[in-house]
């Protein structure tokens, strides 16, 4: 390595392009044998929540997990963060 | 027995045709039969890489509809006789390509041939798709960049789940990880994902490291595949990658930047 590379090194463009690539790609495979209708459900169970509390899309994820035969289905939603007390008595 | 391999990435322009051609080369170099087929229908290529598109009279939509034999199909390579190209339908679409009479022309290959190269196009379309159908080997072409090393994921995913060995159950198709176009320099530089981090991404068994070189466009420019452009360093690293495909035990080299002067390196200027 260069002089000069040893100090271009620490925020590298590669170390930014691995992380990005380990993130998309954790998610595509865990959607990769995932069945047809999960969009669909992860729609409709957001649909539900909207009725109650406004999250975005981001907020809900759905995904099929295997393990030892038994699928197991993961709802994830995260709510948005409760009001200070005060607030809401006003 | 023969082995059938099929070139694939997922995405385009990594260099599927550049690396059929060469490893097509240098399998019969090394006296093996072998014969190489573009599936890349409507947009063939594989004939300009082996420098024989003025020969092609009929191709693989042909042999599949019946109107030419494999035989008549078939390109004799002018440099190695045990070497033969099928070409690709240039005015037909993808959607030419169904796997059951695809089947049956390689069943007559596999007469004829120890190594079937299979040269998949680009995407994961019907056409990628029959390219990988029926591999016993894969080779993943994956350029140190963030779109190729996702889409040679996607690619892989496929392979187990759509390939006639993982339909009906077998033994799943061998992967193998060829990096190309990679620049040592630029990754010691922080520049450019390492083959170290491609590989530990794809978990998949590295084959080889095909430098970033001018010489591969100079072999496209003339239909010579790159590996007989012998002191290159391209061809070096295909002949290495032919090699270790073959089960030889061969260090893998062009993964570090060539020397350079005292100066130079303080500067990090490239040679």
């Amino acid at each position: 390595m260069s002089f000069f590379g040893f100090f271009r090194k620490r925020d590298s463009t590669a170390s930014a392009a691995k992380e990005r690539l380990s993130f998309v790609l954790s998610h595509e495979r865990a959607g990769r044998d995932a069945p047809d209708y999960l969009p669909r459900l992860q729609k409709d169970i957001l649909a539900a929540i909207a009725k109650y509390v406004p999250i975005p899309d981001e907020n809900v994820a759905v995904r099929m997990a295997q393990e030892d035969g038994t699928a197991r289905l993961e709802v994830n939603i995260d709510l948005p963060p409760k009001a200070p007390l005060e607030k809401r008595r006003a | 027995m023969a082995k059938i391999i099929v070139m694939t990435s997922g995405k385009g322009g990594v260099g599927k045709t550049t690396s059929s051609a060469a490893f097509a080369v240098g399998l019969a170099k090394r006296g093996h039969r072998t014969a190489v087929i573009d599936f890349d229908v409507g947009l063939r290529n594989l004939d300009i890489a082996m420098g024989c598109e003025r020969r092609v009279v009929y191709d693989l939509v042909n042999v599949l509809n019946g109107e030419a034999t494999l035989r008549q199909a078939l390109i004799r390579d002018k440099r190695l006789e045990n070497l033969s190209i099928l070409a690709a339908s240039q005015t037909r679409d993808k959607d030419a390509l169904e796997i059951e009479p695809l089947g049956k022309i390689f069943d007559e290959l596999r007469k004829d041939f120890d190594y079937i190269v299979c040269d998949s196009p680009a995407g994961i379309e019907k056409g990628a798709v029959a390219a990988l159908y029926f591999a016993d080997e894969a080779i993943i072409v994956t350029n140190p960049e963030i779109s190729s090393v996702r889409d040679s994921d996607r690619i892989l995913g496929i392979l187990a789940s759509k390939s006639k060995r993982a339909e009906k159950g077998e033994e799943p198709v061998k992967e193998n990880l060829l990096v190309t176009r990679y620049d040592p320099l630029r990754v010691e530089k922080g520049e450019m994902l390492s083959v170290e981090d491609v590989q530990e991404i794809l978990s998949i068994p590295l084959l080889g490291v095909i430098p970033e070189s001018e010489a591969v466009l100079r072999a496209s420019n003339i239909g010579q595949p790159v590996i007989l452009d012998g002191d290159s360093a391209p061809a070096q690293a295909y002949e290495d990658a032919v090699g270790r495909f073959l089960g030889e035990t061969i260090e893998h080299r062009f993964m570090r930047p060539a020397r350079r002067g005292f100066f130079a390196r303080l500067m990090g200027r490239t040679a």
